[in-house]
C-alpha cells in the first residue's frame, strides 16, 4: 500500500505526462481535454507499474475528471 | 451483472470510428449491452483496440469472409456501426439476420447508386458513370465532360477522391491511380459560397439525421472549413483533398437551412433510409442546394460536438435505432459555438520537423481539447497526416472565429519547420478568418 499522498502525486504526474500538460485541476475531464482510449489505457498501466495497483478505468470511463481517478486509486491503493 | 437484461447491440468497431468505446460505453448505459464486433484482420492490426475494448465490452472477432455468422450465438438483437469501412459488415448481418437497420436497396451508400437515385428522384441533375479501368474513366469523360470528381464508389472520408479539371488531370490519373476496381466519375459541383457570407466556410454542409419508424430527425447541420489539396506527388490516387473541420451551430440563414434539410430528406427518402443515423453532405450556395452523398453513419465529432452544447445524446440514438426504436431526438442547442479543426501537412512524406507540444496549443484562447498532436521526429502518416486536431468553444460565432484565427496563426508558426506557414491552403484560410474577424 502506498500513502494517499504518494498515490495522488504519481496519478497527477501521470495524467499530466498523457495530456502533455502542465495545468491540471481536479475538475480535469480526461476525454474532454483530448485524451482517447488508447491514451487511458498507456496511462493506465504506467499508474499499475509505479502503484502496484489494479487501475480504476471503469472509473475513467464513466467519471473521467482527475478527482474521481485519484479517489479510486487511493481505495485501490488501501485495498492492497 | 450490470446490464445482463438488456437487449444485446454488436457494433461493428475499427480505429477512426465516430464514436470511440468510451463514446459507445457511455451512449449505452441503461439502453443496451454493447457487444464489440471486430474483424480479424483489424483486431491483428491493432491489439490495443482489442485491450481496451476487452476491459469493457464482450469483444467477438469475425472472420473477414463471414462477418455475420456470429450474430445468433451472441444473442444481438440489433447491429449497427460508426464507420464506413464496416458498413458492409453491419448491413449483411441486420439483413441476414432480420433485425433493424437492414437496408431497404441494395448498396445504398454505394455513391454511384446514389447519383441515379437523386437524379431520378429529381434531387440533384449531375450524372455519373462507373468507372473500372483507365479506358472506362476516358469513355466516362468523354461522355460527361470536365471538370469531373473521381473516388471510390463506397468510400471511406474522402481518401481517393480526386478531380480533374483537365486532360492533363485524366492522364496524370492514368499514371498515378494504383486500383482501378469501384470507382465512380461524377460530374463536378461548380464551386459555392457560404450562404451566410463568412469567408472561410466551405460551400458544403452536413446534416445528422436519426431515422427511425415515424420518419427523419435531422437533430444538428455542421458548417465545413474548406478542404485541402493534396500534391499529387504525395498522393497515388491523385489530387486527394482532405476534410479539415467542422463548426456547430451552422450559420446558413433561415431560407437556406430548410432547403438544405427538405433536401436531406428526400435524398433519404430516395434510398430508403430507414432506422439509421446518417451523415449527408450537401452542396450550398446562391444557386441553391445540392446533395453531395449520404453515408449510413453517424459523422465523426459529432456526438461530441453536439454535447457539448447541450445537445442530444446522438450516439445513444444509434444504438436505440439499431434495436428498432423510434427516437425522438431535440434539435435544439444552447448558445455558443464549437468547432473541431484538423490541420494537414502540406507534403505527405517523410518526419515531422516541428517540435510542438499539447501544452502550446491548449494555451490558446479557446481551445478546449488538443486531440491530435504530430510529435517531432514521428512519421507524418502516424497523425493520418495531420499536424494538429483541435477543439474549440466559443460564447458566440464571432468569437469563435476570432479564436480560430488565432490558433490557426499559431498553428502555421509551431509547424513551419514542416512548411506550414508556407502552405498555400493554410495561408488562403487564416486569410479568409482574418477577413471575418475584421468584419465580426
Amino acid at each position: 500500500m502506498h500513502a494517499a499522498p504518494e498515490v495522488r502525486e504519481v496519478v497527477t504526474e501521470e495524467w499530466r505526462a498523457a495530456l502533455d500538460t502542465h495545468d491540471v485541476s481536479a475538475d480535469d475531464d480526461f476525454f474532454a481535454r483530448g485524451g482517447n482510449s488508447l491514451m487511458a489505457m498507456a496511462m493506465a498501466r504506467r499508474i499499475e507499474s509505479r502503484l502496484g495497483i489494479a487501475f480504476p478505468m471503469d472509473v475513467l470511463f464513466v467519471d473521467s475528471t482527475l478527482a474521481a481517478v485519484l479517489t479510486a486509486c487511493e481505495a485501490a491503493s488501501a485495498r492492497r | 451483472m450490470p446490464g445482463a437484461d438488456l437487449p444485446r447491440v454488436g457494433v461493428f468497431h475499427a480505429p477512426y470510428a465516430a464514436m470511440s468505446l468510451r463514446d459507445l460505453l457511455m451512449a449505452a448505459r441503461g439502453l443496451c449491452t454493447v457487444v464489440i464486433l471486430l474483424r480479424e484482420s483489424v483486431a491483428a492490426a491493432h491489439p490495443d483496440l482489442v485491450a481496451v475494448a476487452r476491459a469493457f465490452f464482450e469483444v467477438a472477432i469475425c472472420p473477414d469472409d463471414r462477418t455475420d455468422d456470429a450474430v445468433p450465438d451472441l444473442g444481438l438483437a440489433g447491429v449497427t456501426t460508426v464507420h464506413d469501412a464496416e458498413l458492409a459488415a453491419a448491413d449483411a448481418a441486420a439483413a441476414r439476420w432480420g433485425l433493424p437497420g437492414a437496408p431497404a436497396v441494395a448498396d445504398p451508400w454505394d455513391k454511384l447508386r446514389q447519383r441515379v437515385a437523386f437524379r431520378g428522384a429529381g434531387i440533384s441533375p449531375r450524372r455519373a458513370l462507373a468507372v473500372d479501368s483507365p479506358a472506362g474513366l476516358r469513355e466516362a469523360v468523354a461522355a460527361l465532360g470536365l471538370p469531373g470528381a473521381l473516388k471510390p464508389r463506397r468510400a471511406t472520408a474522402s481518401f481517393g477522391v480526386s478531380l480533374l479539371r483537365s486532360r492533363a488531370d485524366v492522364r496524370e490519373q492514368e499514371v498515378l491511380r494504383r486500383g482501378w476496381s469501384g470507382l465512380v466519375f461524377e460530374e463536378l459541383l461548380p464551386p459555392g459560397e457560404h450562404p451566410s457570407g463568412v469567408p472561410w466556410l466551405a460551400g458544403y454542409v452536413s446534416v445528422e439525421t436519426v431515422s427511425g419508424a415515424s420518419g427523419h430527425r435531422h437533430v444538428a447541420v455542421f458548417d465545413k472549413v474548406p478542404v485541402a489539396p493534396v500534391p499529387a506527388a504525395d498522393a497515388p490516387l491523385g489530387h486527394a483533398i482532405r476534410e479539415t473541420g467542422d463548426l456547430l451551430p451552422s450559420r446558413l440563414p433561415d431560407a437556406a437551412r430548410s432547403a438544405v434539410l427538405a433536401a436531406a430528406t428526400r435524398a433519404l427518402d430516395a434510398l430508403g433510409v430507414r432506422r439509421r443515423v446518417t451523415h449527408t453532405e450537401l452542396a450550398v450556395s446562391a444557386a441553391g442546394v445540392d446533395v453531395i452523398e449520404v453515408n449510413g453513419r453517424l459523422g465523426g465529432e459529432v456526438r461530441r460536438m453536439v454535447g457539448m452544447l447541450g445537445g442530444p445524446d446522438v450516439g445513444r440514438a444509434v444504438l436505440e435505432v439499431a434495436l428498432g426504436g423510434d427516437p425522438a431526438p431535440s434539435a435544439a442547442l444552447r448558445d455558443g459555438a464549437v468547432a473541431t479543426l484538423y490541420v494537414p501537412f502540406p507534403r505527405r512524406d517523410g518526419e515531422v520537423r516541428s517540435d510542438a507540444s499539447r501544452a502550446d496549443l491548449r494555451e490558446l484562447p479557446g481551445v478546449v481539447a488538443v486531440d491530435e498532436v504530430a510529435a517531432r521526429g514521428a512519421r507524418r502518416a502516424d497523425t493520418g497526416y495531420r499536424a494538429v486536431k483541435l477543439t474549440l468553444a466559443a460564447p458566440t460565432a464571432d468569437a469563435l472565429d476570432a479564436a480560430a484565427g488565432d490558433v490557426l496563426d499559431r498553428v502555421a508558426g509551431l509547424f513551419a519547420p514542416d512548411g506550414l506557414d508556407r502552405d498555400p491552403w493554410l495561408c488562403g484560410l487564416r486569410d479568409r478568418v482574418r477577413r471575418r474577424s475584421a468584419v465580426g
